[in-house]
């Protein structure tokens, strides 16, 4: 009786696992497409979803390309969403030092936070200096040198470096930028 | 172009092959080449991307209309400069090969 149990079990898990592997291409495919979507990167994710599916495709076997495309699940995709989620940060503490280096600026011109970006440290630093600069003429400038300050302001808002969320940006503009206004009309600068 | 700030045998691995090889790679390639799972080098890939490392680009075009197109990928000038020194740094024993593959004529035209 127990042999033909074993028998029955044994032809089963084989049935199981033929079927499993016939559907290992398609779940492949449904991995990497999955996880180019739970990129939190956009464009990443778009680029990611077509060069992994040329890629598993081009895989031999039927469970390879699944065990490769769930290597991916674990691995490509936590750690990229965790990097972008860093830089993220990093932009969004620039965002924040950038504004309330402005702050500061119509106080205390000489203190300029610096603030950081993984990447691009360079960039973030010229970038600081830069609001630095308008900070001080904010402070010390003639008048149409405050009001080319602003208007520079403005610009940089339209048209930002890349690595700042657009997020902060609109956040900017929806409350600093007419706080700075209102305070330097305030003062008469504007 | 940035440094890296970790630097692991996986990507000593992944640099080695970008070096060696003949034309560009596409990332399961590369992986494969680097005997390195897939996953973690497709993080490497992207981490030399977005230090100006590498540049990659799409397939011209396919044999098989409407399949995916492949990605391939290239160390930049100053990137392959750059992994050659790291590799010379951290792998001395693979000096003389990388050295001798630096002077064949040709190859560096082809990069």
């Amino acid at each position: 009786m127990r042999f033909w149990i074993s028998c029955a079990i044994s032809v089963l898990l084989t049935m199981i696992g033929t079927e499993f592997s016939e559907l290992g291409p398609l779940m492949a495919r449904w991995t990497v497409n999955l996880s180019a979507r739970l990129l939190l990167d956009r464009q990443l994710g778009k680029q990611y979803a077509e060069e992994w599916r040329a890629g598993i495709d081009g895989t031999p076997g039927k469970l390879i390309p699944l065990a490769k495309a769930i290597g991916i699940l674990l691995t490509t995709v936590p750690v990229l969403n965790s990097r972008y989620l860093n830089e993220l940060w990093i932009c969004t503490i620039g965002i924040r030092s950038y504004s309330s280096s402005l702050r500061e600026g119509l106080r205390y011109p000489e203190q300029y936070v610096i603030s950081g970006y993984m990447l691009n440290p360079e960039i973030a630093e010229d970038y600081n200096l830069f609001v630095g600069e308008i900070c001080q003429l904010l402070k010390e400038g003639s008048p149409s040198e405050r009001t080319e300050a602003i208007e520079v302001l403005q610009i940089i808002l339209d048209d930002p470096p890349a690595w700042v969320s657009k997020f902060w940006v609109k956040w900017i503009w929806r409350r600093d930028l007419p706080m700075f206004q209102k305070a330097l009309s305030a003062r008469g600068y504007l | 172009m940035y440094q890296l700030d970790r630097v692991t045998p996986a990507t000593l691995d992944v640099l080695q092959v970008l070096i060696d090889a003949e034309e560009d790679l596409h990332g399961f390639a590369i992986a494969q080449a680097a005997r390195r799972p897939t996953g973690s080098t497709y993080t490497i890939l992207a981490k030399l991307a977005a230090l100006g490392w590498l540049m990659s680009y799409w397939e011209a075009s396919h044999p098989d209309e409407g399949r995916p197109r492949r990605r391939f990928y290239r160390l930049q000038p100053d990137g392959l400069k750059a992994a050659r020194s790291l590799l010379l740094e951290r792998r001395p024993q693979r000096a003389q090969g990388l050295m001798r593959h630096q002077a064949a004529p040709g190859v560096s035209e082809a990069w």
